[in-house]
C-alpha cells in the first residue's frame, strides 16, 4: 500500500520485487489526518506503518479464504497448492523517502507464475482466466476496498484521538 | 478513457486487442498489444457525487522478440505519462498462450475529473 499525502495514487507491481499487487492508503480526509499527525514527530510514519500492516493482514486473509477446493478451476482436480505457498503472509512495509508501501498477494516466481494467469489472463483468455472464484475480488473488489478504507480510517482516527490531535 | 488509451497505444504501430479477444485458432501477430480495464472507481466525492474517477488498465505487449517486449513497454509508459496517465514501476511478466512469444505488462491509471454540472 502507498501511504503518502503527496504522491498520486499508485499501483505498481514493483521493480525488482515482483508481487501480484501493492495496495495503497487512500480515503477522504487522509491529507488532513497526515497534516495533524505531523505535529508529533514520527507519528505519521508509525500510524501509516500500522495501517499498512493491518490492511495487509485483512487482504491476505481474504485471499486465503478463496483457496478452497470448491473455488478452484475443475473443482480443484489439478490444484497442487503451490500458488498458495507463494502468498506473502508477512507484512513487509517498505519506505522509500516519504512513500510507504507493502506488497500483497503472491510472489511471482516459481509456482507463483500461476497467479499471473489468474490476474492478467492471456491474449486468448480474459483475466481472470479460469481463476479461483473470488480471487480477483478478494484483492481488487469493491467490498475489499470498502473494508480496507474502513480499517484504515479506524486506525488513523483512533491514533489521532490517542494523541489528542 | 478506453478509446483514448487505445489511440495512444496505436501510435506504436502494432495491433491492439482487448485481452482475451484473440480466437483459439487465431495466430498471434509477431508483436502486438493488449489491454484490460481492471476497474473504474470513484476517486473522491463532493455533494454526494463522485468528483473524480480512477481508471485502472493493464497494458500488455507480446512479441517474438524479447528485446522489443521490454522496449515497447517502456515506450508506452513514456507516451502514457506524457498524456497524463499515472504509472509506477517498469512492469511485470505476463503469460503467453504461444511458446513463440513472451510478454510484459504494466498497470496504468488515469484520474478523470467529473466535469458534469
Amino acid at each position: 500500500m502507498y501511504a503518502t499525502p503527496m504522491a498520486e495514487i499508485q499501483d505498481q507491481s514493483g521493480e525488482g520485487r515482483r508481487v501480484m499487487a501493492r495496495a495503497r492508503v487512500e480515503f477522504e480526509g487522509f491529507d488532513e489526518i497526515i497534516r495533524r499527525l505531523s505535529k508529533v514527530e514520527g507519528a505519521a510514519e508509525k500510524v501509516t506503518d500500522k495501517a499498512l500492516r493491518e490492511t495487509h493482514a485483512l487482504v491476505t486473509h481474504k485471499i486465503q479464504q478463496v483457496f478452497t477446493t470448491s473455488n478452484m478451476p475443475a473443482k480443484g482436480r489439478y490444484w497442487t497448492g503451490d500458488t498458495l505457498e507463494t502468498l506473502r503472509r508477512d507484512a513487509n512495509v517498505e519506505w522509500n523517502g516519504s512513500v510507504a508501501n507493502v506488497p500483497v498477494g503472491f510472489e511471482i516466481k516459481g509456482a507463483g507464475i500461476t497467479s499471473i494467469f489468474l490476474t492478467h489472463g492471456t491474449p486468448r483468455h480474459k483475466p481472470p482466466m479460469k481463476a479461483a472464484r473470488g480471487l480477483y475480488d478478494a484483492i481488487f473488489g469493491a467490498k475489499t476496498k470498502q473494508e480496507v478504507v474502513e480499517k484504515q480510517q479506524e486506525i488513523f482516527y483512533s491514533e489521532l484521538a490517542k494523541l489528542g490531535l | 478513457m478506453k478509446d483514448e488509451l487505445i489511440s495512444i497505444i496505436e501510435q506504436r504501430g502494432f495491433p491492439v486487442y482487448q485481452q482475451g479477444s484473440l480466437g483459439e485458432d487465431e495466430a498471434y501477430p509477431d508483436t502486438f498489444f493488449t489491454f484490460w480495464n481492471n476497474d473504474t472507481y470513484d476517486g473522491n466525492h463532493y455533494d454526494g457525487k463522485a468528483a473524480s474517477w480512477t481508471w485502472s488498465f493493464d497494458v500488455n505487449v507480446y512479441s517474438t522478440d524479447p528485446d522489443l517486449v521490454n522496449s515497447e513497454l517502456l515506450e508506452i509508459k513514456t507516451l502514457l505519462i506524457a498524456a497524463g496517465w499515472i504509472i509506477g514501476g517498469k512492469g511485470h511478466d505476463v503469460a503467453s498462450d504461444e511458446i513463440s512469444h513472451t510478454g510484459r505488462g504494466i498497470t496504468v491509471l488515469y484520474r478523470e475529473l467529473n466535469r458534469e454540472e
